[in-house]
């Protein structure tokens, strides 16, 4: 049987020499102490990482990890894909020109292990200039000399070594893998883990020491390039402005194969068939894919949760059954079955906004419990759409307006839930009675200034048919709030809570753009943006009745015009490949079920592209004629002004028969001369000029007026 | 770690944590009682402050009234940081009022009372329940029942009345170190079924009992081998 490991020590690495990446291994072996050790090498995008593999992995001790990266080197996911293959209950980031007195691990090991939240860091010494691997080597582990000649570097930053628990690393996800190069992405680390609860313990141990082996490079300014000072740049606006504690919720590269889920959604659903399978495809379009859905059936008369999550082939949703228990004790039994640290509750007849679990994840901060969003009440007969914002919910709030935040907006600790349940007695405004006893306690919650839910307004609504008995329930819960307080208090703290501000969320000034799209019975035509999914795969997932046009990649984007149906889509992808990035970027003005022109979807996802570069560009489309995507292309190059790939921006054949293309040109006066080049070979070319087109406005004008035929 | 005492208008008064620079986030910043006490010796508040949230120290503990310089010592110890920066101090310790019986402490008891006989020594009940189900205090001349969230500082979550263990009665020991001078007892009485973290004794730690005592304070566990 395999021992199980103490210890892992993690070090990222790209081609800085594997001479000196020895010697520190030497040093990190001796430095366990007898504890079952497991270093593991990170190899982030070294030139030929076979060899390294071959080497390294040889060593005793040493799990060689070898990724690929063709961009910036990022110290934060080089370590976070080292963490992800870590099995040691207590785990080490550290680097690779760092060397350590014999027993330091152990001593380290021994801290994290018998107190669970520490935070634990060694203070870094440098070694003099030409003090290298090789002198070191050379010399011997003289650690007392080594002593006298270092220098402190005193208790700045937190990179040099973190030692953390398996538990903490899971909390916070690990490293922000969008900070790149390095700089900033220890001490974000490290205060994420204090916000997470953990005390930071420097440690103050005279056996205990690091010592940096000097480099050509260690501290010379030089180093510094104006990439490498940008990058800290941008890796320090991260740290001083995001205050969330889990990071990497879209893509997580350092994520372990048996970490659970970040979020379960607990669905709670009876005699409702019409609406469960929308709820489930609203949750399996959610742009962060580390969640489970769990479906709790309160004793439905005839089942059908199973069946309907079966449809959508998702190994994330499960469902569980139970006799008529009540809707409280339901909810109760899906917070017991779920395995994520958040639950993120959702009514079966109700939709999450496809960017809800994300934005919410990423509003809980150190001290909150949970977050929460506004909503909107939607009535499929008449269309309308009603919004229902809220204040920073407090006590004082509580005790002004009486009421909690939309209950398919909750997002809260499932460790709270489970010492705090609802109460199961209750046959109405559950929820309601389980903020407020939540609020009383003294958690806090955190709105994320997002509509996060839109709620279907329909007859068979348990508010509506039990008003009553609802507003009964709501007025005790009420009154359970403010007992303890002196009548004099109670008017006090209600003044408190008039004078909070409501909190305005984004898209509170055009409703109608930011949720119709994903409105069960939406005809909006969007854009989806799709990156990393071949064309044929997406293709042959999206069903003809969806899609009104789609236009094939140059690069490594596709694009597809939905006609409808776009949260059903979104789910579809997602779902199958949780890796490609998928954006729905635009909203297109018809809403006419004809089918669009490609000159009219060009011009869509001409304005949805990134790159605006200073020259003018031209979407360019045959729409009467049929010719092959590459046969255009190939007219194209034919001219003297179109002579170089990157001309071509975009492109590709739509469903209803064109063939379009995006080219950018030196000046309009070229890009008329490549319209009559093209109308030579391929009769009944049209064209238009971007909007971004930078030229002086009459000739545009005149241009356009004198091509145009 | 800042500690403050606060009373607040909406009937809930306790104790507030707020982390300084190494220290770690509570889980919880507040540990409130339903009930505001006539008086609680900052002494008491100091020591119910290490039991509460002693796991998220690494700077130090700073109070908004003076500590003295014994139960400094005794908190140093209990946490196991002989360094620990503990301020202000004083030399002077105020008197601690007297008392002169025993506190039962239980947790989410239905039902708590003392039926002190004409001439037995007078013991004191003190029942915490959970503030999310209750609101308020009742008291009587033989205890006091009173809601907290104390339940959210348990370690572990109590599948039935009364902590199981002794590292899981600490947040109600917090509780009861508040409220012994109102109730004028000066020994603390806690049932466990377990009274784990041992000493060598099979006894509460040495460091619990002498950080309770610093504060005139006794100890007594029902079921182990013997009291303080």
């Amino acid at each position: 049987m395999r021992e199980e490991v103490d210890l892992s020590v993690v070090i990222g690495f790209r081609d800085w020499g594997t001479d000196r990446l020895t010697v520190a291994l030497n040093s990190i072996r001796d430095a366990a102490d007898g504890l079952n050790l497991e270093i593991v090498v990170s190899d982030y995008g070294s030139v030929d990482l076979e060899s390294n593999r071959e080497l390294l992995g040889s060593l005793p001790g040493v799990k060689y990890v070898g990724t690929e990266c063709d961009g910036p080197w990022s110290r934060s996911r080089a370590l976070n894909l080292g963490l992800a293959n870590a099995s040691g209950k207590v785990l080490v980031c550290t680097d690779a020109d760092m060397i350590f007195t014999p027993g330091t691990f152990r001593r380290v090991f021994e801290v994290v292990a018998s107190e669970r939240n520490a935070t634990v860091l060694i203070e870094c010494r440098d070694l003099p200039v030409g003090w290298d691997h090789n002198a070191i080597r050379a010399r011997g582990a003289d650690w007392i000399e080594f002593d006298q000649v270092s220098t402190l570097r005193g208790r700045w930053g937190m990179g040099g070594m973190v030692a953390f628990s398996r538990a903490t690393y899971v909390r916070t996800r690990g490293l922000d893998e969008r900070m790149h190069t390095y700089g900033c992405e220890d001490i974000d680390f490290g205060e994420r883990t204090q916000q997470a609860g953990n005390r930071i313990v420097w440690m103050d141990d005279p056996e205990v020491r690091m010592y940096h082996m000097w480099h050509p490079g260690s501290h010379d300014e030089a180093s510094r390039t104006p990439e490498v000072r940008a990058a800290i740049e941008h890796n320090r606006a991260i740290l001083y402005n995001d205050r969330s504690i889990a990071r990497n919720l879209v893509n997580w590269g350092g994520r372990p194969v048996d970490a659970a889920p970040l979020v379960s959604v607990v669905i709670a659903t009876r005699n409702r068939r019409e609406f469960l399978a929308d709820a489930i495809a609203s949750v399996l379009a959610q742009t962060m894919s580390d969640f489970e859905i769990v479906v709790v059936d309160d004793g439905s008369r005839e089942p059908y949760a199973q069946a309907i999550a079966e449809g959508f082939s998702d190994s994330r949703i499960r469902v569980h059954s139970l006799d008529h228990v009540g809707i409280a004790a339901a909810r109760n039994e899906g917070t017991r079955l779920a395995r994520g640290r958040y639950i993120a509750v959702l009514d079966d007849d109700d939709i999450m906004l496809p960017w809800r679990l994300e934005r919410q994840v990423a509003a809980i901060h150190a001290g909150v419990h949970g977050s929460y969003g506004a909503y909107v009440n939607y009535d499929p007969v008449t269309g309308a759409l009603t919004r229902f914002n809220e204040k920073n919910v407090s006590i004082a709030s509580a005790y002004q307006s009486g009421g909690a935040p939309g209950h398919s907006t909750w997002m809260i600790e499932r460790s709270l839930m489970l010492r705090i349940p609802y109460d199961e007695a209750i046959r109405t405004g559950e929820d309601n009675n389980l903020f407020l006893r939540m609020l009383r306690v003294g958690a806090r919650f955190a709105h994320c200034a997002e509509f996060v839910a839109v709620r279907r307004t329909h007859a068979h609504q348990i508010t509506k048919n039990d008003s009553r008995l609802h507003e009964a329930f709501a007025t005790r819960n009420r009154y359970y709030l403010r007992f303890a307080a002196h009548r004099d208090a109670r008017s006090e703290i209600e003044s408190v809570g008039r004078a909070a501000e409501w909190v305005s969320p984004r898209g509170n000034d055009g409703i109608e753009e930011l949720v119709g799209p994903y409105l069960p019975a939406s005809e909006n035509r969007m854009i989806l943006r799709v990156a990393g999914l071949p064309t044929p795969e997406l293709n042959a997932l999206l069903s003809p009745e969806l899609v009104a046009c789609r236009v094939e990649p140059m690069f490594a984007e596709s694009f597809a015009l939905l006609f409808g149906a776009t949260l059903s889509t979104l789910a579809l992808i997602r779902s199958k490949h949780r890796h490609a990035e998928v954006e729905v970027v635009s909203a297109m003005e018809a809403h006419s079920a004809q089918p669009v022109p490609t000159l009219v979807a060009l011009q869509h996802i001409d304005r949805v592209l990134d790159v605006h570069g200073p020259r003018p560009r031209i979407l360019i489309a045959v729409e009467e004629v049929t010719i092959p995507f590459e046969d255009m292309v190939a007219q194209l190059a034919k001219s003297r002004r179109v002579w170089q790939a990157d001309n071509i921006v975009t492109g590709g054949s739509s469903d209803t028969g064109g063939t379009g293309v995006i080219v950018e040109v030196e000046s309009l006066r070229d890009g008329l001369a490549v319209i009559r080049d093209l109308r030579k070979a391929v009769p009944g070319t049209s064209y238009v000029f971007a909007q971004e087109a930078r030229a002086d406005d009459s000739l545009v004008n005149a241009l356009s007026q004198g091509a145009r035929s | 770690m800042k500690f403050a005492w606060v009373d607040e208008r909406n009937g809930r008064s306790g104790i507030v944590a707020e982390p300084e620079e190494y220290d770690g986030v509570p889980w919880f910043n507040s540990l409130w009682l339903d009930a505001s006490p006539e008086s609680v010796h900052p002494d008491r508040i100091a020591v119910a402050a290490a039991l509460a949230f002693g796991q998220y120290v690494e700077t130090g503990l700073h109070f908004d009234r003076p500590v003295s310089v014994g139960v400094a010592n005794a908190i140093r110890r209990f946490l196991g940081r002989p360094n620990l920066d503990i301020s202000p101090v004083t030399y002077k310790q105020r008197l601690f009022a007297t008392g002169s019986g025993r506190l039962v402490l239980g947790v989410d008891e239905p039902h708590m009372q003392q039926d002190n006989g004409f001439l037995a020594e007078w013991t004191s009940f003190l029942n915490v329940v959970r503030s999310d189900v209750f609101t308020g205090a009742l008291y009587s001349s033989s205890g006091l029942t009173v809601a907290s969230n104390a339940f959210l500082f348990e370690d572990l979550v109590r599948s039935g009345p009364s902590p199981r263990s002794l590292v899981g009665a600490l947040p109600y020991l917090a509780t009861a170190c508040i409220c012994a001078e109102w109730l004028a007892s000066s020994a603390l009485v806690v049932h466990c079924s377990e009274v784990a973290p041992l000493d060598a004794a099979g006894d509460a730690p040495a460091s619990l009992r002498e950080l309770l005592r610093a504060t005139a304070l006794s100890l007594f566990l029902e079921g182990a081998a013997r009291g303080d």
